[in-house]
């Protein structure tokens, strides 16, 4: 598990939420200097006394150089209170991660949401009383980090790392028990041509994914929900933000069944913007089960409730001339203040100044009306500014930046596979690697050794 | 009626009261082992085998500390094999097939010859303590009280009840309480234990059918011999003088799945009258067949349980079908046509206590002075109670002696993973090492286990001076046969060099290089270097892998972190930890749910509250 040891060198892109015209690539720690002149750049004279910066050409590989300006923050007068380098270049992100990326591949480590804050602090460069801050920008940061990782659920690579880990988990297994269950002669768990062959196929699976150019970019922008109860009016809303007619818009309630997403451009920001009818809470019209099983019903709602809890911001739409409901009430009130705006849709259909929505803590709901464009305006200003407010995660995926050291250690469990043809001769040394591959290319933390157990059990009689 | 006082009280011979005894008698504290007989001492309920993978290594380490499995399993094994020994020496394993009925005598033996250890005959019935001075505490333990009545003080207790805590065995639909055949059970000391506030669950496991020699037609089976030259468990024997027995093989065939799939309404473990977990890799033969139906045949190993004795264990087939089934089920196997039997299978169903409730040194979180160790935690094993015996021992003498615990470290050895893995992560089915459980497998090795632990058992006072010689002079041996193979060249390459080869033992040297030759006579300080040699990068990369493990381990955090006071922790974070209390934050990192996010954030309070002079909660 990674955590703030502060002895080591961390990277990470850390530029905001999107792509900026700017690219910032930052180190901390002992070795940021040195890593700065494996990739070919002199650092200017007096540059371990004082903050100074240089232009400079990064050396990627031998056909590859990236112009960036460095900025070099020698220890303690830096962030972090540690060696500092910052790499400003093109705000790309394919190629903010390939540097990164570059950078781990020489011996950095991707830093953990949160990692050069904490890192300040640990270091003395915060003081102690700013520790409810730090530890809340931590916890935002990696929130935001989960969602957007979460999001990614479609990305190629993703897609491609989750298939790897599956693999290599079930070799494992069964490298595993032909070494912890030899007295079972008469069960057979693994060749090592069989082991060659799967971890060929793997490192090509990884190989194509890394160099399809897949990019997760849209997932990490910010995410804005449009939820409410079935006919709140939030696709009428969508339609009118995106000023298209992607969504279906209807009076029937659950009409609008896959989540519908569309960038949107904001005076200082881009987000996704996404819609999905059943986005709110079970309806009564829909759980009387007199409707006969309603399993378009569930996906949708699934694909709704994933889009809630993935969203970065939740835009929650009552229309104003209905009384809250127990249930909207209670399903907004779950979602953080943080994440939640809340708007008075429909004002067109006049306002119901009830006494409920003067008493409940949602007195302060935009009013709208996407019929008549009233509010418009004013409900961009203020996503802008919510969205502003947001912590962005770590961009690119933190569980990809350890890609290339995985690939390197599921060719050394090839090699040594290799030559005996009898049986494995070096079990204990293909699982040590396959172990390293599937840590860097999981990310997780839980220990493997159950799950393997688990396998070995399901897969194999063994046991006397 | 007078009272008796001692320092250390163990409940249970077993495997675990017995190293427990031996290891707190041994630092000087006043023990008192209770057992409900004599003769029982150390018997083997399960198979009468010692070691395997992980298991072998953890016996292993119990020797390098100073306790007795080793040594008694040297005495006592009539067939030693070393597994996995076409692989590398990092998964090496030793073991060894017991004669059941020598081992008793010799543990025995070494028990009845201890200084500072009584041997009481009885069962107990109640733990007894006095409300706790200590706030992490509830209470304080300060005896036992036996079934015949008599009171017993004791600074420490360290429960080792195996199967006994209210134990009840199954063969089809007869039950019967017991600990073990003909043995009776510990029926009381649950309550006792739930009185101290301690929560009960409950776990199960079984046996197989024994046979008779004399009524097995060995022509028709498979034999398995040993190993030519035995290797030892223990550092201080050279060589094993028991002469050598072989097992047998055979396996069942489908007319036996089918006659077990026709009474499968009639198994306890189909029927609904056995409830509790079993472990999923000892299965009952009825659980293969229902599990994997598509397998035509399990193998039989036919293992004597000892030289003379007349009795066959029948490894594979461990059962608690009725009486019937078994009989008709045992004389279809290949060699048992005519094969009597002379105990039947069973399973059995006994209490545990959830190990989330003691911490490393296995001592009760609750009760201070109360030490829990073997199946009571959980686990299954011979190796596996004795491991936790040795520690349990160890602590309970320390408690006594009013010094601080001693705890084995995942990277110090097995006994260290698995105390880990109880505390940490508690269990869902009985727990047995597999070499798969350590991270630090590489480091972890059979041969190494003196050179990992020998300087603590020392520093602890377990090691004596026959002992402590003998290892200093095998480092010292090493270390010369080291700097010989750096030092000698040939081809152009150091020996040391060669040996790193595939397949190169370095015997093709010793005609030519004579200074070797005393050290290929110590098989091993040669069998070290050859270690060594071969896995010299993989060490140093597990060194470094164990560095990085040890800053956390060494970060220690008091039981007492109010992780409430934690602003932003989640709340999933903040209710394991509560529940779980580590005592590091390595630990912390491990216990099941938490996110590297939450370590940090933890890491990054507890700086806080040391700068801003709160109570010491972190070290390093």
């Amino acid at each position: 598990m990674q955590v703030p040891a502060v002895q080591d060198t961390i990277v990470a892109v850390s530029s905001g939420w999107q792509a900026a015209p700017l690219g910032i690539v930052r180190l901390s720690g002992p070795d940021s200097f040195a890593l700065l002149h494996a990739l070919g750049v002199t650092p200017p004279a007096g540059h371990v006394v004082a903050p100074c910066w240089s232009a400079a050409r990064l050396r990627l590989d031998a056909a590859t150089t990236l112009a960036a300006n460095v900025f070099w923050f020698p220890a303690p007068r830096s962030y972090t209170g540690q060696d500092v380098v910052e790499l400003h270049t093109i705000g790309c992100l394919p190629l903010l991660r390939a540097l990164s990326e570059h950078l781990i591949e020489l011996g950095a480590r991707q830093a953990q949401p949160g990692e050069f804050t904490a890192r300040a602090f640990l270091l003395g460069k915060l003081d102690a009383t700013q520790v409810d801050r730090v530890l809340s920008l931590m916890q935002a940061r990696d929130q935001a980090t989960r969602r957007a990782q979460a999001r990614g659920g479609r990305d190629g690579r993703r897609h491609a790392g989750e298939r790897a880990v599956e693999r290599i988990t079930a070799l494992l297994a069964a490298v595993e028990a032909g070494i912890d269950f030899v007295e079972e002669d008469d069960v057979r768990f693994v060749s090592p041509a069989e082991v060659v062959r799967t971890l060929d196929a793997v490192i090509a699976d990884l190989n194509a994914a890394c160099s399809s150019g897949a990019d997760a970019l849209p997932s990490a922008y910010p995410h804005v929900v449009l939820a409410g109860l079935p006919n709140a009016g939030k696709s009428t809303l969508f339609n009118r933000l995106i000023a298209s007619e992607r969504a279906l818009v209807s009076s029937v309630p659950g009409t609008t069944r896959d989540v519908l997403s569309a960038t949107l451009t904001l005076d200082s920001a881009t987000i996704v913007l996404q819609d999905c009818a059943a986005a709110g809470p079970a309806g009564d019209a829909e759980g009387t089960g007199a409707a006969g099983p309603a399993e378009p019903e569930a996906v949708a709602r699934a694909a709704a409730a994933n889009a809630v809890r993935q969203a970065d911001l939740v835009l929650w739409l009552h229309a104003a001339d209905t009384a809250w409901e127990p249930r909207e009430l209670e399903f907004c009130g779950q979602i953080p203040r943080a994440r939640r705006v809340l708007v008075r849709s429909k004002i067109d259909l006049g306002e119901r100044t009830a006494l409920d929505d003067v008493l409940l803590p949602f007195s302060d709901a935009l009013p709208v009306s996407a019929l008549r464009g009233d509010g418009l305006v004013q409900l961009r200003d203020l996503l802008a500014r919510r969205v502003g407010k947001l912590i962005p995660p770590v961009p690119g995926d933190v569980s990809q930046s350890d890609w290339p050291a995985a690939i390197a250690a599921l060719r050394r469990a090839r090699d040594l596979a290799r030559p005996r043809a009898a049986g494995l001769a070096s079990p204990e040394l293909v699982a040590l690697e396959l172990r390293a591959a599937r840590e860097l290319l999981a990310g997780d933390t839980t220990p493997v050794d159950e799950e393997i157990l688990a396998r070995i059990f399901s897969e194999f009689c063994i046991g006397k | 009626m007078t009272q008796i006082s001692c320092d250390v009280l163990a409940i249970g011979g077993g495997h675990a009261g017995a190293e427990a005894a031996w290891a707190a008698a041994n630092l000087g504290a006043r023990t008192i082992l209770v057992t409900h007989d004599r003769a029982a001492i150390g018997r083997m309920s399960c198979n009468p085998a010692v070691g395997g993978l992980g298991k072998g290594q953890i016996v292993r380490e119990i020797d390098a500390l100073g306790g007795l499995m080793g040594l008694v399993t040297d005495e006592a094994g009539i067939q030693f094999r070393m597994l996995n020994r076409r692989k590398g020496p990092a998964v090496w394993a030793p073991r060894a097939q017991a004669d059941s009925r020598l081992y008793v005598a010799v543990l025995r033996r070494y028990l009845e010859n201890c200084p500072n250890l009584t041997i009481i005959e009885a069962g107990v019935d109640e733990i007894r303590a006095e409300p706790a001075t200590d706030p992490a505490a509830e209470s304080r333990v300060t005896g036992v009280l036996l079934n015949d009545g008599r009171r017993i003080a004791a600074t420490a207790v360290v429960v080792a009840s195996g199967t006994f805590l209210r134990g009840l065995m199954h063969t089809g639909a007869e039950q019967s309480a017991g600990g073990r055949i003909g043995e009776p059970a510990a029926a009381r000391l649950s309550d006792s234990l739930r009185g101290l506030g301690l929560t009960l669950g409950r776990l199960k496991t079984g046996t197989p059918p024994r046979v008779a020699r004399d009524s097995v037609d060995f022509s028709r089976l498979r034999e398995q011999p040993g190993d030519p030259d035995p290797a030892p468990f223990s550092f201080m024997t050279t060589t094993i003088t028991q002469p050598q027995v072989c097992c047998w093989l055979t396996s069942t065939n489908p007319r036996i799945h089918e006659l077990l799939r026709a009474n499968l309404h009639r198994a306890p473990l189909y029927t609904g009258q056995i409830e509790s977990v079993g472990p999923r890799y000892c299965p009952s033969i009825e659980t293969k067949i229902v599990r994997f139906p598509e397998k035509e045949r399990h193998q039989i190993f036919l293992e004597p349980e000892g030289r003379d004795s007349d009795r066959i264990y029948l490894n594979g087939v461990s059962t608690s079908v009725p009486r019937d089934v078994q009989e008709q089920m045992v004389h279809l196997v290949d060699g048992l046509e005519r094969a009597r039997i002379v105990q039947w299978g069973y399973a059995i169903e006994y209490d545990f206590v959830p190990p989330e409730q003691i911490d490393a040194t296995l001592m009760t979180k609750r009760v201070r002075g109360l030490f829990l160790a073997g199946q009571i935690n959980g686990t299954s094993g011979y190796e596996e109670a004795a491991g936790q015996g040795v520690v349990a021992g160890i602590n309970a003498a320390r408690f006594v002696a009013e010094r601080p615990p001693v705890t084995i470290r995942r990277d110090q050895g097995y006994i260290g993973v698995m105390i880990d893995d109880l505390v940490t992560r508690g269990v869902t089915e009985p727990y047995r090492m597999f070499t798969s459980r350590a991270e630090h497998r590489m480091h972890l090795r059979y041969d190494n286990a003196d050179r990992r632990l020998t300087p603590l058992g020392r520093e602890i006072g377990l090691v004596r001076d026959e002992r402590w010689r003998r290892f200093e002079q095998q480092r010292i041996r090493f270390e010369e046969l080291m700097a010989v193979l750096g030092r000698v060249r040939s081809e152009g390459r150091s020996l040391l060099e060669w040996l790193r080869q595939p397949d190169e033992t370095g015997e093709r040297f010793l005609d030519r290089f004579p200074e070797l030759r005393p050290f290929w006579q110590a098989r091993d300080v040669w069998g070290r270097a050859l270690v060594a040699a071969k896995y010299e990068g993989y060490i140093e990369r597990q060194q470094r892998a164990i560095a990085r493990f040890r800053e956390l381990e060494d970060c220690a955090l008091s039981p007492e972190t109010d992780y409430d006071a934690i602003p932003q922790l989640r709340h999933e974070a903040r209710e394991r930890w509560k529940a779980i209390r580590p005592r590091s934050v390595g630990q912390a990192a491990r216990v099941s749910g938490i996110q590297p996010t939450d370590v940090s954030m933890l890491i990054v309070y507890l700086s806080a509250q040391d700068r801003l002079g709160g109570p010491p909660v972190i070290s390093s």
